[in-house]
């Protein structure tokens, strides 16, 4: 699993999730509002010294590998579909009501747009496989936010893994019982879909009514105030990331005002 | 109010679960009437379905506030009748330890557990570290601390559960079956706390269990339910200097502790009736590594396992006897070493051509079930294994018998049932399959003495028509009951393989009588 948390001891897994969380805003918004070329690949090329510096590059570019078809698709489809079209023009057709043209400014705003995709992505993986589903939560807590919603994103975040397990919990024993699942296309016997389906939805609810039971029973309540353990606090890693984040704000506008057209 | 009040006051307490779709109602607990006073240790047994687990939630406020049905009567806890405020009010009193270990565990890894109750009582965060450190040393899990709780065993989510909840210091602690699931040291080490609460701390104890065994003698009071009626209520006096002995005493020799008792052979490659030489399932030097985790779980683990004998696998928590059983179908496919049915190789057969061979039940009969109907249910296995209709009404009848289900309505859905009554139509599921080898993980779950012994025979019987049957147990009183033959495993290694001698083996004599192989522990 690639899209995962990873625990670990780098620079990112030692930032507060919050900082990581302004981080993503800050990357997240720099790479919507400026569609300049350049800006978006220092975007990128501060993820990837970030990935650098926490050790996982490999595992990074593996993620972001993922997205080559989608990535493609953009770029491609932005080469000869997009509005902008400038210098000269390498190809034009009419094809019905479509007029597919590439001119070096479409290809240039292909590329941004794929860049953007990068960019997004990037900062989007860097944040996931760095923080703790669980220290997020704690984080939210924290700073305020209502104990059911923080507790309910938490529990979200983490029944992904337990629908997971009880899946694999019934197939196992459906398989111990004869059914077979390796063999064959599960597509073309919907049958077995069902047969999955329809345990796996009943566990989840069941686990939900158990969860809640024994979440009031060890005194959960909704309007209660309630202490939290091992909260996040800031560090020096947080204040140094705060800087960088700040000098990457300020680079941004900067080169984009330098090649602005 | 004083301390000689009763900490817990129930009057003429019944109460009725909704009607189900296949219109069964079930009145759980009828006029139940007594009150508990403060440091009493209260141990409630009866058989499954006897309505404890319901009584249980009676006392915390879950019945009525978060549970369906209709109650009547009045349930005081602590002064509060339970109508009148809601379950986190009562939580700061009752301790609540539910039957099943999975889906009481709330937060993502072990310290959050811990610390969840802590939290909820608003404890600043420097006292809820020490609190933390107190009662994972007290229950033997500080190895425990830092895992995420889904990669823990059944038995050291267990264990987790009860801390989380002793961690909060409850002045009355309720526990529903505490101790199904955990091994034989555990629970020892479990009842000296038990006993320690409550006689230092002056914490009111009431453990709803069928494994009377390790607590009968700590406990006060005795409470005995069936079908939702108190048929015994019996004051005695605690024993606190049996505890000892009764931890040395070990009653299942062989199975607890490494010493290997004179008359059991210390190994016995092959039975020693000289009736069946070749084995029905063999590991070869079987080593398991989980994807992502650093160990080994089974570490060259070689066995035989032979047609008209029961074996007994017992082992520590999280020692792997799990995973073994799960190569013995093909579940999990060992990195080295080879796994035969027989004397063909198990790697080249899915998981559902092996099920003709093999019939493994899993360790939680709520994942093990999952049709709509009992019928259906046990007609799962021989259904996928292409067995005509006839001869499956004619199986069903059988096994619903064997498994003690007649008098539940076989069109009721299995998973309403309680916790004993699924773990038996679930072994039933896989009775019905009729293969010539039967594995059952922890298959005494939430199974009373009673049902237990009969189950202990069935199994003999089943032995004695030659099946090779492979147990893994915590449950020493059971798998004495019923073994032949005892492997303990230890991380991941044998520790021990041992035989009872050839003479209470079972050896097919009475062909006549098939449960009448008398009982072989007693030998």
């Amino acid at each position: 699993m690639l899209f995962r948390y990873q625990p670990g001891t780098s620079f990112l897994h030692l930032l507060d999730p919050r900082t990581k969380l302004l981080m993503l805003i800050t990357v997240s918004a720099l790479a919507l509002l400026f569609s300049s070329l350049p800006v978006l690949v220092l975007l990128v090329l501060f993820e990837l010294a970030l990935a650098g510096i926490s050790r996982f590059i490999p595992r990074f570019l593996r993620a972001l590998t993922l997205l080559s078809p989608l990535l493609l698709l953009v770029i491609v489809l932005d080469s000869f579909f997009s509005k902008v079209s400038s210098g000269p023009v390498w190809f034009s057709a009419q094809v019905w009501i479509l007029h597919p043209e590439v001119t070096t400014g479409s290809v240039l705003f292909a590329l941004s747009m794929g860049m953007r995709l990068l960019a997004l992505a990037g900062v989007s993986v860097l944040f996931i496989m760095t923080t703790s589903p669980d220290d997020f939560v704690k984080s939210l807590r924290k700073t305020g936010f209502p104990p059911m919603l923080t507790f309910s994103l938490g529990y979200a975040l983490r029944s992904t893994t337990a629908l997971t397990m009880d899946t694999r919990q019934i197939m196992d024993a459906q398989r111990s019982r004869g059914l077979e699942l390796d063999r064959g296309n599960l597509v073309k016997n919907p049958g077995r879909l069902a047969a999955l389906f329809i345990p796996v939805t009943v566990s989840l609810l069941k686990r939900s009514d158990h969860t809640a039971d024994a979440m009031q029973a060890r005194g959960f309540s909704q309007s209660g105030v309630r202490s939290c353990y091992r909260s996040p606090v800031f560090g020096r890693p947080d204040a140094v990331m705060g800087l960088v984040l700040l000098v990457l704000v300020l680079a941004a506008w900067a080169v984009g005002f330098l090649f602005a057209p | 109010m004083t301390s000689h009040d009763p900490v817990i006051r129930v009057l003429d307490l019944s109460f009725r679960y909704p009607t189900t779709i296949a219109g069964r109602s079930i009145t759980a607990l009828r006029h139940l009437s007594f009150m508990i006073d403060p440091g009493e240790f209260v141990v409630i047994s009866g058989p499954s379905g006897s309505g404890k687990s319901t009584l249980a939630r009676c006392l915390n406020g879950l019945i009525p506030h978060a549970t369906r049905g209709t109650m009547e009567g009045t349930v005081i806890v602590q002064g509060t009748d339970t109508r009148t405020a809601d379950v986190p009010d009562f939580a700061r009193h009752v301790g609540m330890v539910f039957q099943d270990p999975g889906y009481q565990l709330v937060t993502g890894d072990v310290e959050s557990e811990i610390a969840f109750g802590l939290e909820a009582r608003n404890l600043p965060e420097e006292e809820i570290g020490p609190r933390i450190d107190e009662i994972t040393t007290l229950l033997h899990i500080p190895h425990l601390r830092g895992r995420t709780t889904n990669d823990l065993s059944w038995g050291e989510r267990q264990r987790v559960a009860i801390a989380s909840v002793l961690a909060v210091r409850p002045s009355v602690l309720v526990m529903d079956e505490p101790f199904s699931g955990i091994d034989a040291p555990a629970a020892w080490d479990l009842t000296a706390l038990l006993a320690d609460l409550n006689r230092k701390a002056g914490t009111t104890i009431i453990v709803l269990e069928h494994r009377t065994a390790f607590l009968l003698p700590l406990a006060s009071r005795r409470i005995v339910m069936r079908d939702g009626e108190i048929v015994e209520d019996t004051q005695q006096d605690p024993a606190p200097d049996q505890l000892h002995g009764a931890g040395s005493g070990d009653p299942v020799p062989g199975t607890a502790g490494s010493s290997v008792p004179p008359y059991l052979s210390d190994s016995a490659p092959t039975p020693s009736t000289g009736q069946e030489p070749l084995p029905s399932l063999s590991l070869r030097d079987v080593t398991y590594r989980y994807p992502g985790s650093r160990a080994p779980v089974l570490k060259g683990i070689t066995f035989d396992f032979y047609p008209g004998e029961v074996t007994i696998i017992a082992g520590a928590n999280g020692s792997g006897k799990t995973t073994l059983l799960q190569h013995c179908n093909g579940l999990l496919t060992p990195d080295h070493g080879s796994v035969l049915l027989g004397t063909e190789p198990l790697a080249k057969k899915t998981v559902a051509e092996t099920a003709h061979v093999v019939g493994l039940l899993g360790q939680h009969a709520d994942y093990q079930i999952f049709e709509s109907t009992i019928t259906d249910e046990l007609a799962f296995g021989p259904r996928n294994l292409r067995k005509s209709e006839e001869e499956i009404a004619h199986i069903l009848q059988t096994t619903r018998r064997l498994c003690s289900l007649d008098h539940i309505d076989p069109q009721s859905p299995p998973l309403g049932l309680s916790g004993g009554e699924k773990q038996r139509v679930a072994v039933a599921g896989i009775l019905a399959m009729e293969t010539p080898v039967i594995i059952l993980d922890e298959p005494t779950f939430g199974l009373d003495p009673a049902l237990k012994k009969s189950f202990a025979e069935l199994l003999r019987s089943l032995c004695m028509r030659g099946k090779t049957v492979i147990v893994a147990t915590h449950d020493e009183e059971f798998g004495h009951a019923c073994g032949d033959r005892f492997i303990r495993i230890a991380a991941g290694r044998v520790e021990s393989d041992e035989r009872k001698p050839p003479r209470s083996r079972c050896i097919p004599a009475g062909e006549g009588d098939p449960l009448g192989g008398g009982k072989p522990g007693e030998s």
